[in-house]
C-alpha cells in the first residue's frame, strides 16, 4: 500500500493540500507522511467524527488562547521514536537520548494539562510523570539532563573529588571512575525507563495524530472546506472545487466556478469543447477522493462519498514517457490496472481523461466504447472524458461550454475562461461539442490552419 | 586583558583567523580564562570545516578549547559523544548538521573540547537568538575564513581578527595583507529593506532595480562571469553576488563604462577574495562595494611564529600593523 507521502507527488493538488498544512511537529509530519489510505468505513468514521470535533474545537473562538498554546507545546514534541525503540531492545541509552525522553515526558504534560484545562476530550494521553521523576532528580521540571550526582553519592563524591585532584593523572583516573559509574546509572535509568516505553510510544503516536486533526481542522477553515457524510450509493457534490486553482485565480481577482455532480456506481460520460475543464474536474474528483480517505474534509459545499478500495487514474499527465513507453502504452497499461482490479471485485473509482486518444480515431472510439462497456458490467463509479462521438453510457454529462457571446466579442486566450460555463448539463444525444476549431482560432492558432481546417470540416 | 571591556560591550563575538595557525584558538582560549571569573555566562561554538578534529592543511591536531563550568556550548553529536567533560544537555536539533545533529549543553566540570557547530549562517543565526533564553551574555563563534564554509562569522556583533606569520613571513607583506582585509571588514553596510531576502539567496548573481526589486540574473555565480557578461547589467547597475567574488568581477566592472554608478553588494568580507590590486583599482574607478553584515572590528591578534618554525620580532609586527590599521594589536602570548 502506499504511503501520503507516495501520493503527494503523484495527485494533481495534493502537494498544495501538504504545503498548506500547519503542522507543528516532527512528529506529527512523519506519522502523517507515513499513512496509508484509509479504506475501511468504520476507521474513516472515527477519522472523520475526530476532525470534526477538533474543527468545532479550532472554530471557537474562546479556544483561540488554548490552541496556540497546544500548537506551541506540540511543536517542542520531536520524533523520539528511535530513542525509545533503543530502550524497547534493551540497549542503554545515552544522554542525548535520556535528555530528549525526558523532554517529551514534560512536554506531554504539558499537553495533558492543557488538555484538562481545556475540557477537549478526544485526545487520551498516559501521565508519564513517573518518567519524569526518573530523570529529574533535581525536580526542576526544565527539559535539561546529564547524569546528576543526586543519582549516586560515590559519583558526588568523586566528582569533587576529581575537580580537587592535583595532577592531570590524578584527574584523569578519577575521570574514569566517574564514567565507569554514569554508565552504571544509565544502564539502571535505561532498564526503569523500559518498563514505560509503551505509554510513550502511546503518547507520541497520540501526539501526532493530535498535531496532525488540529493541521486538518485549520486547513479546513483556511480553504473553506467541508466535512464529508458517507454514503453507500452515489457519490454526490455540491460546489465541488479545486483549492489550488480557486487559490491562483483569487490572486488574480477571479472567480473559481464550483461545479455539481453526482457519481453513481456504473460510468459516467463526460463531453465538452477543449479547455472547458473535464481534466480539471477528473483531477479535483480524484484530490477530493484521496482527501476523504486520508481523513480531511472536501474541497466542496457539501459532499456525500461512497469510500472505495483504490482510487485509480489514467489522466495522461505522469512521466512514463521518461520510462520509454509511448502515451498510448501507458495508457493501456493505466486502464489495465483499472480493469483487473474492477475483475477482482475490488472496489474502486476510476477516472479516466480521454481514453484512447493517441490513436487512430476509428480504433480509438472502439477501444473507449469497450472501456465503457466492461466498467458498466462491472458497475464502476467512474467519470470517463471524451471528444468521441457515439460512445454508448448510461450517464452522459455535458460541460455547457462557451456560452452568451454576442457577435462582436473578442475572446482570445486571456479571456476565455470568463466566457466558459464549467457546469454540467446532462445529455442524451451521442454527439460530442465539436468546437476544436472554434477554440483553436480563439488561441490565436494560424489564420490559415483554421480556414484550411474549416474547409475540410465542411466537406465532411 | 585590555580588550575585555571593549568585548562585553557586545552580545556575540567572532574570532577569525587570517590564515591557519594564526593563533585563533590561544586567543579563544585567552578570553574564555580571561572571563573565568566574571560573572557573565558564555556561549560557544565554531564554524570552522565540519568534522575538522584534524587541521585541513598540516594535518596536525585541531587544538582543542578549554571550557570552565556553566559555559554553554553548542556541538555536533559526533563532537559530543567524544567530549571529555560532563555537561549538561539543554537542547538537540532536529535539523542534522553532517556530524549529527546540534546539542546545546552546559559545561558541568571544566575541561577541553573539541566542537564543531552550525553549517550553516541562518542556523548560526538562529541560535545565537536562542541562547539568549539560557542567559548568555557572550556568544563566541570560533570563526574561519574560508572558501569551503557556508556559514558566515560575520552575524555576530563583533569581531577579533587574528592574524601572523602563518599568513606572511615578512612583516610589510603581512601587514599588507592584514591592512587590506581590514578594510573590507570595514564596507559599508548596504542600507536597504532587502538585506534579510538578500541573505536568504544561496546561489546566483542577482540585479536590484531602481523600484527596488530583486532579479535573479540567471548567472551561477561571479566566478563563472565570461560567459555570462551580457546578463550582468540587464535590470540595472546594483549588483548583489550572493557567494563570494574574486578579482574577475571587480576587474570586469572596472572597464565598464558604468563603473561610477556600478554597486557591488556581498553577503560580507568574508566572502571576498580579491588581491590588493584589483580592489585599489576598482575603487579608484569608482566602483562601490557593500556588505549585508558588518561586525566591529574590536582588535588584531598576532601570532609571529610560522607553523613551519619561523618567528617574526612580535614587538614590530605589533607597531607596524598598529601604524597600517589604527586599531589595537595585540600578541596573547605576549601579554603575560
Amino acid at each position: 500500500m502506499k504511503s501520503f507521502r507516495k501520493y503527494i507527488s503523484e495527485i494533481s493538488g495534493l502537494r498544495f493540500i501538504y504545503e498548506n498544512l500547519e503542522l507543528n511537529s516532527s512528529a506529527g509530519r512523519k506519522r502523517l507522511l507515513n499513512c496509508q489510505l484509509l479504506t475501511k468505513e468504520f476507521e474513516l468514521k472515527v477519522n472523520i467524527q475526530s476532525l470534526s470535533e477538533t474543527y468545532e474545537f479550532v472554530k471557537t473562538k474562546k479556544n483561540k488562547e488554548f490552541v496556540s498554546n497546544i500548537c506551541r507545546t506540540l511543536s517542542q514534541i520531536n520524533d523520539i521514536s528511535a530513542s525509545i525503540s533503543n530502550i524497547q531492545f534493551n540497549r542503554v541509552s545515552d544522554d542525548i537520548e535520556l535528555f530528549e525522553i525526558k523532554k517529551f515526558c514534560i512536554n506531554s504534560q504539558r499537553v495533558l494539562d492543557l488538555i484538562k484545562k481545556s475540557g477537549f476530550s478526544l485526545i487520551l494521553l498516559h501521565d508519564l510523570s513517573e518518567v519524569i521523576e526518573i530523570l529529574d532528580p533535581q525536580n526542576t521540571k526544565i527539559p535539561a539532563f546529564y547524569i546528576y550526582s543526586d543519582y549516586s553519592p560515590e559519583l558526588s563524591d568523586l566528582r569533587k573529588q576529581k575537580d580537587n585532584a592535583k595532577t592531570v593523572e590524578q584527574a584523569e583516573e578519577l575521570r574514569l571512575k566517574c564514567l565507569e559509574i554514569e554508565d552504571k546509572i544509565r544502564k539502571e535509568l535505561s532498564k526503569k525507563i523500559a518498563k514505560y516505553v509503551n505509554k510513550l510510544e502511546y503518547n507520541l503516536n497520540r501526539l501526532a495524530d493530535f498535531d496532525i486533526l488540529i493541521a486538518k481542522a485549520k486547513i479546513a477553515l483556511k480553504l473553506s472546506l467541508t466535512e464529508p457524510k458517507f454514503t453507500q450509493e452515489i457519490t454526490f457534490y455540491h460546489g465541488l472545487f479545486n483549492p489550488q486553482i480557486k487559490s491562483i485565480l483569487e490572486n488574480q481577482n477571479k472567480v473559481f466556478q464550483a461545479i455539481d455532480i453526482e457519481i453513481p456506481t456504473f460510468p459516467t460520460l463526460i463531453t465538452g469543447a477543449n479547455m472547458s475543464g473535464k481534466s480539471v474536474l477528473l483531477k479535483t474528483v480524484a484530490l477530493s477522493q484521496f482527501m476523504f480517505q486520508f481523513g480531511f474534509f472536501v474541497p466542496a459545499q457539501k459532499a456525500e462519498i461512497l469510500p472505495v478500495e483504490e482510487i485509480l487514474l489514467s489522466i495522461g499527465d505522469n512521466q512514463d514517457e521518461l520510462n520509454g513507453l509511448s502515451s498510448f502504452a501507458v495508457e493501456i497499461l493505466n486502464i489495465n490496472k483499472i480493469i483487473s482490479k474492477a475483475k477482482s471485485s475490488t472496489k474502486i473509482l476510476a477516472l479516466i481523461d480521454e481514453p484512447a486518444r493517441t490513436t487512430n480515431p476509428d480504433e480509438g472510439k472502439a477501444i473507449a466504447n469497450a472501456i465503457v462497456e466492461i466498467l458498466s458490467k462491472l458497475e464502476v463509479s467512474s467519470l470517463i472524458c471524451t471528444h468521441y462521438s457515439g460512445i454508448n453510457a448510461r450517464k452522459k454529462l455535458r460541460v455547457k461550454g462557451l456560452q452568451n457571446i454576442s457577435e462582436n466579442e473578442n475572446i482570445n486566450i486571456e479571456n476565455i475562461n470568463d466566457f466558459m460555463d464549467y457546469s454540467l448539463v446532462s445529455v442524451e444525444d451521442e454527439k460530442a461539442p465539436a468546437e476544436a476549431i472554434r477554440i483553436a482560432e480563439i488561441l490565436g492558432a494560424d489564420k490559415e490552419l483554421i480556414e484550411k481546417a474549416r474547409k475540410k470540416i465542411n466537406k465532411i | 586583558m585590555p580588550f575585555l571591556k571593549e568585548i562585553l560591550k557586545y552580545k556575540s563575538l567572532a574570532i577569525i583567523g587570517t590564515e591557519k595557525n594564526t593563533g585563533k584558538t590561544e586567543c579563544l582560549n585567552h578570553i574564555i580564562q580571561a572571563l573565568k571569573h566574571s560573572n557573565k555566562t558564555i556561549a560557544i561554538t565554531s564554524i570552522g570545516l565540519d568534522g575538522e578534529s584534524l587541521d585541513q592543511v598540516t594535518e596536525t591536531p585541531k587544538p582543542e578549547i578549554e571550557i570552565y563550568q556553566n559555559t554553554i556550548f553548542l556541538s555536533s553529536e559526533k563532537h559530543f559523544s567524544q567530549k571529555q567533560i560532563t555537561a549538561e544537555i539543554l537542547n538537540v536539533s532536529e535539523k542534522q548538521t553532517a556530524l549529527g545533529r546540534l546539542v546545546t549543553a552546559r559545561a558541568i566540570d571544566t575541561g577541553k573540547l573539541i566542537f564543531s557547530g552550525p553549517p550553516d549562517t541562518k542556523w548560526l543565526k538562529e541560535e545565537i537568538q536562542n541562547s539568549q533564553k539560557y542567559g548568555v551574555d557572550l556568544f563566541l563563534v570560533d570563526g574561519a575564513l574560508s572558501r569551503k564554509s557556508t556559514a558566515s562569522p560575520s552575524v555576530t556583533e563583533s569581531m577579533i581578527l587574528t592574524t601572523g606569520a602563518a599568513l606572511s613571513a615578512n612583516i610589510p607583506n603581512l601587514v599588507k595583507k592584514t591592512k587590506l582585509l581590514t578594510e573590507l571588514i570595514k564596507l559599508p553596510i548596504f542600507e536597504s529593506n532587502l538585506i534579510d531576502e538578500l541573505l536568504q539567496i544561496e546561489n546566483g548573481v542577482w540585479a536590484i532595480d531602481s523600484e527596488n526589486i530583486i532579479h535573479n540574473l540567471e548567472i551561477q555565480s561571479s566566478l563563472l562571469l565570461n560567459k555570462t557578461k551580457d546578463k550582468l547589467y540587464s535590470k540595472g547597475n546594483i549588483i548583489f553576488a550572493s557567494g563570494i567574488i574574486t578579482d574577475n568581477i571587480l576587474d570586469f566592472m572596472r572597464i565598464q563604462k558604468n563603473i561610477k554608478e556600478t554597486v557591488l553588494i556581498v553577503k560580507d568580507f568574508t566572502k571576498i577574495f580579491v588581491s590588493q590590486e584589483s580592489y585599489k583599482s576598482f575603487v579608484k574607478a569608482g566602483g562601490k562595494i557593500f556588505v549585508l553584515l558588518k561586525p566591529k572590528l574590536i582588535s588584531i591578534c598576532v601570532n609571529p611564529l610560522s607553523p613551519n618554525g619561523f618567528v617574526l620580532d612580535s614587538k614590530k609586527l605589533r607597531e607596524e600593523l598598529y601604524k597600517a590599521v589604527k586599531l589595537p594589536v595585540y600578541d596573547i602570548k605576549a601579554l603575560d
